[in-house]
């Protein structure tokens, strides 16, 4: 049951009206059920992996905090990597079986559970918090279970840290109209990212990165900057959606996208974008292993290791291990030039903070972007160099080239309007959203143009959004 | 909760009320009637214009109003068939089941279908080209033979559709909501294009501004025949297969009494001249030697009017589809041409209609 369908929003106002309906003390135990049910109806194997890992990660908790003070490190080692077994034996079992098993047993391949990085990573940082002592095990089963199975959260994120959630659900609150007003808010902007923009910009993306080899260079270069956008909005428009749903539900959760092409660096965009992802590696990879607070040498080595790792979690094809590292070289570099990048805007006599200085960094940090996203777009190493060497072929900017290669794509006059307004209209809310994300800066907004605003966009979602099924949301597969 | 309920009850009125209007557009143009009751008023006679564009019924309604009718006179074929007007055939028990059929094979199953008693006394065939074209039967194989049931309307999937089409300026809600008895579907509310009460179509407000068609000029045509694909594939000899079901139809048709005349159907004259410079077409030709080898050995007869050198394009809705007129001339050319069928046709009065001032899409019919 995707986000988008219409069952889902049936579901959600009947979990909404329950959940507000029944007393305080009994509404954890309705969003768990709703959460068990959102799941269930993946599959029963699949609800059965989500409570393996949720009974592995709570009985976890209650062993740390048991053996506090006896090789505290290798029994968080241990419970952890209980707790990371069922998604490296999914994640990485049917790669294993397409490499070296015979024909005759590949028809065996499994099917990843919806989510299973997400909750995985959920139960993690609940045993790293245990660990740290920063978190009292949780002895209630119930409310543990639905920390980590929360049904907004489950499917794609965001990965809300356990202090932050859990005390939350042993804290009932009562409704809150302006909290419910700006998840009601988020919720439309996140329909209007997914629908509208990634879902119309799906099938161009699809003609220029699937079939590079019958369109022209142009075409493929145009449909990677357009997957840039599109993997934005399809992957923001699900966390927002999700976030959205939780507020309404009475929680709180960090933004998890902060307009990051806006970002004026790769270390900013890494701020900015699937935030709850990256301060998770922050926290429980680049930390550990020493972070920043060592050798400048080091810190290199860890940046890259970081990244490396989330390269791998997204998937174990070499593009994403190259697309990881790639980002791991940016910040190192980027680390490493530091001095070099103050000399030269000192001599340009270009103000580092001035507009046209930061819209030429936001150029660059979009570009260095861009160009990983073709090796994590791509479904092999060589399919992302084919991409690149497809580009070239006939590259021309002039206006008839332009036309012809949007036409490659399958683009018409109306859907280029179409398309045109919606990532306008994406980009204009993003850059007015930069410094506080979307909830904050329209509850900064007056009420008229709150409403203008959410009228706008339910017309978008009415008119503009394509007809049919939304196409599965490319992180689903991670 | 409760000022969070009349914020989005407020919030959500214009929307409900706008998506209102539309949901009010569709049941007022038909277009969510179920096809039993389309077919109901087709048989008697509250048919004006029957014309849905979000669900597709046209080959079970042809079928069933066909066998409900049982017309001497019954066409046959794909949408190369649906401007064969009932005004241009003598006989007043005629129905035009263009559309009915989408692969050769289908029309001796469209005729076995009909109860005995219904089956027309004469056929007229109209033989798509690609039939017969090796290449194109086997990039689209024969989906099923089989009827299938009518579809049930889908409202939440033709709402989505009606705003979408709105927004592309498809049609005039002002309109749609106006629309007159008799009339089904949105296409016909809409645009007036649609199959009248005799099966014969109109297309409607789109021959007014032909250089608006994706076909302008007949560039998508064109591109087709560049690009050897769509219908346009290239080939140079006649598929064994469809011609073996089209010898199985003639049998049939022999068998059980029907006089079949059929025709390979127009193009616009400068595609026909494209298609000609390519040398790719080679099946054309010999598909008709096939074919009139074929009909003669069963008394019947076919006429290949790929080319009709008196219409020009201006009188062509695309590539391969004549317009009204293109079949007046076409009749008129079967008045002189046929022997089983000509006498249905009054040559004059057809030629009148084809050379006639207006339009060079439509026919001015009595």
């Amino acid at each position: 049951m995707q986000f988008t369908s219409l069952a889902y929003l049936g579901f959600f106002a009947a979990v909404f009206a329950v959940h507000w309906a029944v007393p305080q003390k009994a509404r954890w135990a309705v969003c768990l059920a709703a959460s068990a049910g959102f799941y269930a109806l993946l599959g029963a194997p699949m609800l059965a992996v989500l409570a393996l890992c949720i009974a592995i990660s709570y009985l976890g908790g209650l062993w740390l905090q048991r053996r506090r003070g006896r090789r505290p490190a290798l029994a968080l080692a241990l419970a952890a990597a209980a707790a990371l077994a069922p998604l490296l034996f999914f994640k990485y079992f049917n790669t294993l079986l397409g490499a070296y098993a015979p024909e005759s047993v590949r028809a065996f391949s499994l099917l990843t559970p919806v989510g299973i990085s997400f909750f995985t990573f959920k139960a993690v940082a609940y045993l790293a918090e245990v660990y740290k002592g920063a978190l009292p095990p949780c002895r209630h089963f119930g409310r543990y279970a639905l920390y980590v199975s929360f049904f907004p959260e489950v499917s794609m994120g965001p990965i809300q840290r356990p202090g932050d959630l859990m005390a939350q659900i042993g804290t009932p609150r009562a409704f809150d109209a302006g909290r419910a007003v700006r998840g009601a808010q988020l919720m439309l902007w996140g329909y209007f990212e997914k629908l509208v923009v990634a879902d119309n910009l799906a099938p161009y993306v699809s003609a220029g990165l699937d079939a590079p080899d019958l369109v022209m260079g142009l075409s493929v270069f145009l449909a990677s900057v357009l997957y840039a956008v599109q993997l934005y909005a399809d992957f923001a428009g699900y966390s927002h959606i999700a976030i959205g749903c939780m507020q309404l539900l009475g929680f709180d959760v960090p933004e998890n996208f902060r307009a990051p092409y806006f970002s004026t660096s790769v270390k900013e965009f890494w701020n900015r974008w699937h935030i709850s992802l990256s301060s998770w590696l922050r926290d429980y990879v680049y930390i550990p292993l020493g972070g920043s607070r060592c050798s400048t040498a080091r810190c290199c080595v860890n940046l890259l290791i970081t990244f490396l790792v989330s390269g791998l979690w997204h998937g174990t094809g070499l593009q994403f291990a190259v697309w990881g590292l790639l980002h791991g070289a940016y910040l190192a570099v980027g680390r490493l030039t530091v001095p070099a990048r103050a000399r030269l805007w000192r001599a340009s006599h270009i103000p580092e903070q001035s507009a046209p200085a930061r819209g030429l960094k936001i150029l660059v940090t979009f570009v260095l972007v861009w160009f990983g996203w073709v090796f994590f777009r791509a479904p092999t190493l060589s399919g992302a160099l084919h991409l690149f060497a497809r580009m070239p072929d006939s590259f021309s900017l002039a206006p008839p080239a332009l036309k012809n290669a949007l036409a490659m794509l399958g683009f018409n006059s109306g859907m280029l309007i179409r398309v045109g307004f919606a990532c306008a209209l994406l980009c204009a809310v993003d850059f007015a959203a930069r410094r506080t994300g979307f909830s904050a800066w329209l509850a900064g907004r007056r009420k008229w143009f709150q409403a203008a605003l959410c009228y706008v966009l339910v017309l978008a979602i009415l008119f503009l959004a394509p007809i049919g099924a939304s196409p599965t949301p490319i992180y689903f597969q991670f | 909760m409760k000022r969070f309920l009349k914020i989005l009850a407020l919030f959500l009125a214009p929307v409900i009320l706008l998506l209102g209007m539309f949901s009010l557009a569709l049941v007022r143009s038909g277009e969510l009637t179920p096809t039993a009751d389309i077919e109901a008023a087709a048989l008697n006679g509250g048919l004006e214009l029957f014309g849905l564009a979000y669900r597709d019924d046209t080959r079970a309604l042809k079928q069933a109003v066909a066998n409900a009718r049982g017309a001497d006179v019954l066409v046959l074929g794909t949408s190369r068939s649906m401007q064969l007007r009932g005004a241009f055939f003598a006989s007043d028990s005629f129905y035009n089941a263009g559309g009915g059929v989408a692969y050769i094979s289908q029309a001796q199953v469209f005729l076995e279908n009909m109860p005995p008693d219904a089956r027309p006394k004469h056929l007229l065939l109209v033989l798509d080209q690609y039939f017969y074209n090796e290449t194109w039967t086997s990039i689209e194989p024969e989906d099923s033979a089989a009827l299938r049931p009518y579809t049930q309307p889908d409202a939440f999937y033709a709402l989505r559709r009606a705003l979408a089409d709105y927004l592309d300026g498809k049609y005039s809600l002002l309109h749609v909501l106006g629309t007159q008895d008799g009339v089904y579907g949105m296409s016909a509310a809409g645009r007036g294009a649609g199959f009248y009460a005799d099966g014969s179509y109109t297309y409607g407000t789109a021959v007014l501004h032909p250089e608006k068609s994706v076909d302008a000029e007949f560039k998508d045509t064109f591109q087709r025949i560049a690009k050897n694909t769509n219908r346009f594939e290239y080939g140079e000899t006649p598929d064994a297969e469809s011609l073996a079901q089209t010898e199985a139809l003639l049998a049939f048709c022999a068998r059980t009494g029907i006089e079949v005349t059929a025709f390979l159907p127009p193009y616009a004259p400068s595609v026909w001249q494209r298609m000609q410079e390519t040398g790719q077409y080679g099946y054309i030709p010999a598909t008709f030697a096939a074919l009139e080898t074929m009909f003669a050995r069963y008394g019947f007869e076919v006429f290949d009017y790929s080319y009709l050198p008196e219409t020009n394009d201006s009188q062509y809705v695309d590539g391969f589809h004549g317009s009204d007129r293109v079949y007046a001339a076409l009749c008129a050319r079967l008045a002189e041409d046929s022997l089983l069928l000509g006498a249905q046709f009054d040559s004059a009065a057809l030629t009148a209609l084809f050379t006639a001032q207006g339009n060079p899409l439509t026919v001015s019919l009595p």
